[in-house]
């Protein structure tokens, strides 16, 4: 019972204020809306007890979907460990930012429609993390992804937004035929599409191959490879990135619930799902980690220069994400959804502290234009410390544990050129993380103030609703390492639900190494110090000589041009002319428009023949009498007629 | 000797009637309808039916023909001028349109023809899979329909704009009355008159040698058919009243008697008396 | 010469009749035309009918003949009212103005 009220009370708090939220005020559809996320995190955290700390598995079967043939799909939910982890870090952050929307979107008009979407993604969330097959997953995906576009594009009247909503979808469905081939395959070659089931015959199929054009490939990693772009789409890897800092048109709750902490985690959550398939397809594995780690270096190169503070914390995120995947592709399962739980701690709490800021600056987005700020908001200021802290990895902090532990595998692996490569981009991408969040903070909190004087007025903290969501995450991002390393790294806490790396042997990596991530987190704060609290006029020196890596990083490495150029453009032109050849042209002049205007030529003949003149009305019924006439003289002679 | 007679009385009358429609004068057209009364009168009487003869005289021309000769007089109708060469003009318009009609219509026969050719081929496979009688209900529908819009893009006028102007020219009108003279003569030469002719009298006729016509007509209108009579009567009593309502109008500046209000007319309204003193005027 | 019989008369009618009937729309001229094609063709029909009642020795042709000679002078001056007042309102009488029915 308990498991059903967790997974299906977001889904009442959609209905409620979506159908309703109308008719009632906007405070009705956010109290309805968060009690029931209340209802459901109570039910996570009791799961979470009962399935992880106990151990225990639970499948509870719902309805049956399709049964076409010998095919079987069925709507169920599945708690093991894995699962129940996801459960508890959406619920808790979407019961997070519901509270802070009531405070954020407090002069939004459109309030019931905001928490009903919100409550809407949760759900579809939740169906995706708890799913029994591949069917009610990619439901779920696609639940999450329609949920994206509404949200992103929540403030439909902004042509940027609406734009910005349409790249999310479309991108994500690219990765989304990935996703389609690869259950595709799945069933193909095993038979089902349940998970239980796959992972059982999984180390059967090793030997079977698909053979396209003489070159044979072992299906698995044909598998895992079209699994990983769909993964790649949502989770924003190196490609398929395009649509996150573009995703920052939608409110700020919206982007540290679904951009942060749980939507782009669900693609490391499939790949950490299908880890007994991962652990057979050694060589999609090593895409994932070069994809990975390329990644959390590209997007931190690109974070150094951006001016708008949520496309700073995006293009972290990409970044982390990065870290994630490159860490399931070392085979480290169980440190990847350590370093996502961490993560969506503190990059919600970055999140909602930026909107906080954006709130106080009333609506500023852009960091050239704040500064000084601290003394008049030091609650936000301590938030985004601690955040950005964690993020850093500074030690006993959060990050600290998970970050090290990834960099600590990488270092294991480093023997091959992969690991090595991973290693090496995942040091720098430390020194960059540390060098932009501090960046951030210095341009947003520190030296003189750049806002105009009315701005600079009206600047307040924010208020209590607002600031009690932040507490929380902020406690998170703290103890949340501390505390979790513990059970993540052992063996009994994840059961059967991943692949857990075998017990490294070999040597203790040097102490150097140990505490080198955590002195190039330092070095990068006390450049970014240097940079922009104490003198101001180097990163402009910097950028000026450096012209050409600027521009470069500036433009997001050209990629969206690169990709307009190619691709976007060409599909608009075809589009276009479908649209004035074929449809216009074709089908609309033969078709509809051409039998309005056959009738119009018709009737407009027709009516040539009421001349207005009398005598040819007459002269016509003259023909008629004439006519029948000849017919009865003809009928006499001719029989028949 | 009635020969004579008949063939004279008829053709003034064909003649007249004709030059009734023909004439250029609306006057001429009233006159020559005159005369066609006429001559309708003595067919009448060659027939023996003196009376109606007379009432056609007196009636018709007397009354009818006189009011349309006021009317046409009153109206003042311009009468139609005199093309020169109107004729060869005309004939040449009626010539021209009725051969592009033809060629249409060749063209659009051959290429039915051509098209039906085109698809025997194919009319195999149809035949098998398709029942017989839609074959050749469609195969007959089709041809023609792709042999108009194929002649419509090589005319780019179609069959029903050129059958417009076939009207405009009146070919058509010739084409009716050549028509209507066909009948005629069919029925002319399978003329066949009743057999029986007793139970189809109605009333029949007194001998002429004891009665005259008018007497016989007198003797059932006045009892047998009097109230047939009576809403003749009606009839011309309504046309009247009719004319009148119709035509009559209100005219300003003409002085008319008010009777109401001659009679309704009180002392004190109109007389005042003055007691006037000497010396001074009123 | 064959004797006068009845299908000469009823000959003389039918020509007289379809004479009537071009009249009505073989005219370019004005509407009193077509008013004089109309008496022609009532003409056309008492011939017609005395025709019948002198060769079938029955008076109700003549009867009838009489009646149609009564409504033909009530239509004629009905007829002529009429267009006098059309007359008034249009100030003109030619055919081809009368076309406010187009379309």
């Amino acid at each position: 019972m308990i498991y059903l009220l967790t997974i299906f009370s977001p889904l009442f708090g959609f209905l409620l204020a979506g159908v309703l939220g109308q008719k009632y005020s906007a405070r009705f559809s956010q109290i309805a809306t968060c009690t029931f996320m209340l209802f459901s995190v109570i039910g996570a955290i009791s799961i979470f007890n009962e399935v992880a700390l106990g151990g225990v598995t639970i499948d509870i079967p719902l309805m049956k979907w399709i049964e076409v043939g010998a095919f079987r799909a069925q709507w169920g939910l599945r708690f093991d460990t894995l699962n129940a982890i996801m459960v508890m870090i959406v619920t808790l952050i979407s019961f997070l930012v519901h509270i802070y929307s009531i405070g954020y979107m407090r002069h939004d008009p459109c309030i019931p429609r905001f928490m009903a979407y919100l409550s809407f993604f949760t759900f579809m969330m939740l169906i995706l993390v708890t799913a029994y097959d591949f069917i009610q997953l990619f439901f779920g995906w696609e639940g999450v992804g329609l949920a994206s576009y509404l949200l992103i594009g929540f403030w439909y009247d902004r042509q940027t937004a609406n734009a910005a909503a349409l790249k999310a979808f479309i991108v994500n469905r690219v990765g989304d035929l990935g996703l389609i081939l690869g259950m595709g395959a799945i069933y193909f070659v095993f038979g089902t599409l349940e998970f239980k089931e796959i992972f059982i015959l999984a180390p059967s199929k090793l030997n079977v191959c698909f053979s396209v054009g003489g070159y044979s490939f072992p299906c698995i990693e044909i598998i895992c490879f079209l699994l990983l772009i769909g993964a790649m789409g949502k989770s924003a890897q190196l490609g398929l990135h395009i649509w996150l800092p573009d995703a920052m048109e939608g409110p700020t709750p919206v982007s540290a619930l679904i951009h942060a902490a749980t939507m782009v985690t669900a693609g490391v959550f499939l790949i950490v799902k299908c880890s007994p398939l991962y652990q057979h397809a050694p060589i999609t594995s090593d895409i994932m980690t070069v994809v990975g780690a390329t990644t959390a270096f590209f997007a931190g190169t690109i974070a150094l220069t951006q001016n708008d503070i949520k496309r700073v914390i995006a293009y972290s995120t990409c970044s982390q994400l990065g870290y994630m995947f490159f860490a399931a592709g070392l085979s480290a399962y169980n440190i990847a959804i350590f370093h996502l739980v961490t993560h969506a701690f503190f990059k919600a709490l970055l999140f909602l502290g930026a909107g906080a800021v954006i709130h106080s600056m009333s609506d500023e987005q852009d960091m050239r234009s704040m500064g000084g700020i601290w003394r008049l908001v030091p609650v936000s200021y301590l938030m985004m410390l601690i955040g950005s802290i964690a993020l850093a990895g500074i030690p006993y902090f959060s990050g600290y544990y998970s970050k090290d532990a990834i960099l600590e595998t990488a270092w294991h692996a480093s023997g091959t050129p992969v690991g090595a490569y991973a290693y090496i981009l995942g040091m720098i991408s430390t020194f960059l993380t540390a060098f932009y969040s501090w960046r951030l903070l210095c341009l947003t909190f520190t030296g003189k103030p750049r806002a105009n004087e009315m701005v600079m007025s009206h600047v307040h903290e924010v208020g209590f609703v607002m600031l009690v969501p932040l507490f929380i995450l902020a406690s998170g991002a703290i103890f949340s390492g501390y505390f979790g390393v513990g059970y993540f790294s052992q063996k009994i806490f994840w059961g059967n639900s991943l692949i857990m790396p075998e017990e490294i042997l070999g040597e203790h990596p040097r102490l150097i190494i140990e505490i080198l991530p955590t002195l190039l987190g330092m070095s990068g704060i006390a450049l970014a110090y240097l940079l922009y609290a104490w003198t101001f006029s180097w990163p402009l020196f910097f950028s000026e000589k450096f012209r050409f890596i600027y521009q470069l990083f500036f433009h997001k490495w050209y990629i969206d041009e690169f990709y307009d150029r190619m691709i976007v453009s060409k599909i608009l032109g075809l589009g276009a002319r479908f649209w004035q050849l074929g449809d216009i042209k074709l089908i609309d002049k033969w078709g509809p428009d051409g039998i309005s205007r056959l009738v119009l030529q018709m009737s407009n003949r027709s009516s040539q023949l009421q001349t207005g003149y009398l005598f040819n009305y007459a002269y016509a019924m003259v023909w008629g009498v004439v006519g029948l006439v000849v017919w009865f003289i003809l009928k006499s002679k001719i029989k028949g007629l | 000797m009635t020969q004579v007679a008949f063939y004279l009385f008829s053709g003034i009358l064909l003649f007249s009637g004709s030059m009734v429609i023909f004439a250029r004068n609306p006057v001429h057209s009233v006159l020559y309808l005159i005369l066609a009364f006429f001559n309708a009168a003595g067919l009448f009487i060659l027939l023996g039916a003196e009376f109606l003869a007379m009432l056609l005289v007196v009636v018709y021309v007397g009354a009818v023909a006189v009011l349309f000769l006021f009317v046409v007089m009153m109206l003042d109708i311009a009468p139609l001028k005199k093309h020169p060469g109107l004729l060869r003009y005309q004939l040449e318009k009626l010539s021209r349109a009725f051969l592009s009609l033809m060629g249409y219509l060749v063209q659009f026969f051959i290429i039915s023809y051509l098209l039906s050719s085109l698809f025997i081929p194919v009319l195999d496979i149809m035949l098998a899979t398709v029942p017989t009688k839609t074959v050749e209900v469609g195969c007959g529908l089709f041809t023609p329909v792709l042999a108009y819009l194929i002649l419509r893009y090589l005319f780019k006028k179609s069959f029903f704009q050129l059958s417009i102007e076939f009207m405009k020219y009146l070919l058509g009108v010739w084409m009716l009355g050549i028509i209507m003279l066909a009948e005629l003569s069919y029925v002319m030469m399978h003329w066949e008159s009743l057999a029986v002719r007793e139970g189809v009298v109605l009333v029949p006729t007194p001998d002429p040698q004891q009665v005259t016509n008018t007497q016989a007509l007198g003797k059932i209108i006045y009892t047998d058919y009097s109230l047939l009579f009576e809403t003749a009567g009606f009839i011309l009593l309504v046309a009247m009243i009719g004319a009148i309502v119709l035509t009559h109008r209100k005219r300003d500046g003409v002085k008319r008697q008010n009777v109401h209000d001659q009679i309704m007319r009180r002392k004190e309204d109109t007389l005042k008396l003055h007691d006037v003193p000497l010396g001074k005027g009123v | 010469m064959k004797p006068i019989g009845l299908e000469h008369y009823l000959t003389v009618s039918f020509f007289l009749f379809s004479l009537g009937i071009f009249g009505i729309f073989w005219n370019r001229k004005s509407v009193i035309i077509i008013l004089m094609a109309i008496e022609l063709m009532l003409l056309a029909v008492n011939i017609n009918l005395v025709a019948f009642s002198c060769f079938l020795k029955d008076l109700a042709g003549q009867l009838f003949a009489l009646f149609v000679l009564t409504v033909a002078a009530a239509e004629a001056a009905i007829g002529l009212a009429i267009l006098v007042v059309f007359y008034r309102n249009r100030h003109s009488i030619d055919v081809q103005d009368i076309s406010e029915m187009k379309g």
